[in-house]
Parts: C-alpha cells; sequence; structure tokens
C-alpha cells in the first residue's frame, strides 16, 4: 500500500510537470546554431557549445571529475585488496579482450582529433578507450594493464593534462576574446581548425580516460567474490 | 512522445530509489532517472529540428537542425551523474565490508542495535 501511494505521488508530480514542459517547449522557436556556427567557425556545434561558448561548465566538470577520481581513490584505500593471482583468465576471451582494446585506440584517435568536426570529442573519447582497456583488463590480466598505466606515467600525465586544460580555458578570461580570435581566418571543416578546440578535445580525452581507468582499477581491486 | 517516456523512465528511477532495499538496485534506480533525464534534453533539443547539428557549411544554415545547447549540457550532466554513481558504488563497497550486507533496513537494524 504504501509503495502504491508513492507510485502514485511520483506519477502525479511528474504530470503536472509534463504539461507545463509541453507548453515551454511549445513556446521555443528559436535556434542559436547559425550565431555559434558564425561565432566559433567549427561544424560540430555541440563541440562548439561545450568547448567555447559555455567553456566554464566543461571547466568545473573537469575539476569535479579529478575530485572525484581522488575521492574514489582515497576512500578505498582502506578497504582490503583482492589479490591479482585469483584472477580467472581465459585465452579465448584474452585475444578478443587485445582486439577490442586496439580498436578503442583507433576509435580513440579518430573521436578525439575529429571532434570538431563530426560528431564525438574528449568525453566520449576518454570514455571509449577507458572501457576497451578495463575490457583488456578483465580478460588479460589486470597487473598487465595496471603495469602499462604505470609505465605510461598515466597518472602524472592525468595531472599534468589538467593544468593545461584550466590554464587554456580560463584563458580566455585574462584576454578577452582571444580564444574567438584564434578560430577567425581558419579554414571551415579542416582538421586543424576551430583553434584551441582540438587540442582541448586531446587533453580532455586523456584526462577522461586516465581518471574513468583509474576508478575502474580501484573497484576491479576490490572486486569481492568475482 | 520521448519527452513523456523520458518523465515515465525519471519516474521509475525515483520510485526505484525510495522503494528498494538494496544499496546495487538503488544505484540503477538512480541510472534510470539519469537516462530519463538525458533523453528529456535530447526531446528538448530536438523541438528546433531533427538533423543533427553539424553544419556541413556556413551557407547551409537554412535546415532545421536539432537546437545544440541542451545536447552540450547534458554532457555536464552525464559527468556528474558518472561521478556520484562511483561515489554510491564505493559507499556500498564500505559498507558490504562492515556489515556484510547491502540492505538498507538490516543496516539501520545494525546501527540501532550498535547505539
Amino acid at each position: 500500500m504504501r509503495s502504491f501511494l508513492i507510485a502514485v505521488l511520483i506519477g502525479y508530480c511528474f504530470l503536472i510537470i509534463s504539461v507545463g514542459a509541453w507548453e515551454n517547449m511549445k513556446a521555443r522557436d528559436e535556434n542559436p546554431i547559425r550565431e555559434i556556427s558564425m561565432r566559433v567557425n567549427v561544424p560540430n556545434t555541440v563541440t562548439a557549445v561545450y568547448l567555447q561558448v559555455r567553456v566554464y561548465d566543461t571547466l568545473f566538470e573537469i575539476v569535479l571529475f579529478t575530485l572525484v577520481g581522488i575521492s574514489v581513490t582515497l576512500m578505498l584505500k582502506s578497504e582490503p585488496v583482492h589479490e591479482q593471482h585469483e584472477q580467472t583468465i581465459i585465452t579465448s576471451a584474452t585475444v578478443y579482450g587485445s582486439l577490442v582494446a586496439v580498436l578503442s585506440v583507433t576509435a580513440f584517435s579518430y573521436v578525439v582529433l575529429n571532434g570538431h568536426l563530426t560528431p564525438g570529442g574528449g568525453f566520449a573519447g576518454g570514455v571509449i578507450l577507458a572501457s576497451g582497456i578495463a575490457l583488456y583488463g578483465i580478460t588479460s590480466g589486470f597487473m598487465r594493464v595496471y603495469k602499462h598505466y604505470q609505465w605510461l606515467r598515466f597518472g602524472f600525465l592525468e595531472g599534468l593534462t589538467f593544468f593545461i586544460i584550466v590554464f587554456i580555458m580560463t584563458l580566455g578570461s585574462v584576454i578577452p576574446g582571444a580564444l574567438e580570435k584564434l578560430n577567425q581566418g581558419q579554414v571551415y571543416g579542416a582538421l586543424f581548425s576551430g583553434g584551441v578546440i582540438p587540442l582541448l578535445n586531446i587533453l580532455v580525452g586523456i584526462k577522461v580516460y586516465a581518471a574513468s581507468w583509474k576508478m575502474a582499477a580501484e573497484f576491479i581491486a576490490r572486486r569481492g567474490p568475482l | 512522445m520521448v519527452i513523456y517516456i523520458s518523465f515515465l523512465a525519471a519516474a521509475i528511477g525515483i520510485y526505484g530509489m525510495i522503494v528498494c532495499r538494496n544499496m546495487i538496485r538503488k544505484v540503477i534506480s538512480l541510472g534510470i532517472l539519469e537516462t530519463g533525464t538525458t533523453m528529456f534534453f535530447v526531446g528538448v533539443s530536438a523541438a528546433t529540428g531533427l538533423t543533427a547539428p553539424v553544419v556541413p557549411g556556413l551557407d547551409n544554415l537554412g535546415s532545421s537542425f536539432a537546437d545544440p545547447v541542451p545536447q552540450a549540457l547534458i554532457i555536464t550532466g552525464i559527468v556528474i551523474n558518472f561521478s556520484i554513481l562511483c561515489l554510491l558504488l564505493v559507499f556500498t563497497i564500505m559498507l558490504m565490508n562492515r556489515y556484510h550486507t547491502i540492505d538498507v533496513n538490516t543496516i539501520e537494524k545494525i546501527l540501532e542495535k550498535e547505539e
């Protein structure tokens, strides 16, 4: 009975909200795409919005992501870690895992480098790479992947990319209009266009990959009876 | 239509978060709520058009493109939800290690006994 009443209450609240939302939806007829395209000069306007027009949103998103990465690592430090030799490895799964890892690296490169031209960008690329590498870790031996992470110094790279991102994104407030001036005069739709947007996409991709992988690694290390 | 399905998904997510006693189910419900929110923003962006907001040329702005602003905003929502899910899973691992259960009612009873 209690669950039914909760369901009815939630349904009623959403009915009221949805009627209001529908009215507002009908009232909207303006699309800012023309203004954004003219101003930022890149084909993918979604990337243009979150890396140039509303860059502070993305900046604080990156800050939040960094903080969560640190929090997860610190909070799980006191929890017991499972021995790595407990991991079961099946050879055929290792082969497929390796294939997926290679494909994810290729997809990461494409999505990040063409983020300002086609759908994609740093966030999508970072998540693709982290998923591929996590799958490789689960199928091919977690210690192997962790050694690669340490050998490539991704922990250091993550911190470095964070500071470069903060520097570039705050440049707009130190020198007003600096980032937009870089975009003007570049060939529309070319790979090397869009000012700092491709660079930011690469940096965000590395940052998201490193932080997601670090968090996934902490969870895998404390996976329990799996 | 997408808007109404998104509201339904969000309602199911909130209901699950309130009613479920298992922490993992609560986390999954939060995921469903987040999916509903993403769908809502996608629906809102489609109000101005259904073409993806990737403009092939500056002289081709006449087509009815989807609004890019809600699509860019929802990236923030997805990242924040991912962060919250990660933190919730950390809390679940901590609760499991301390109380050997993830049932919130049982944990509450254990805490009452401890007091």
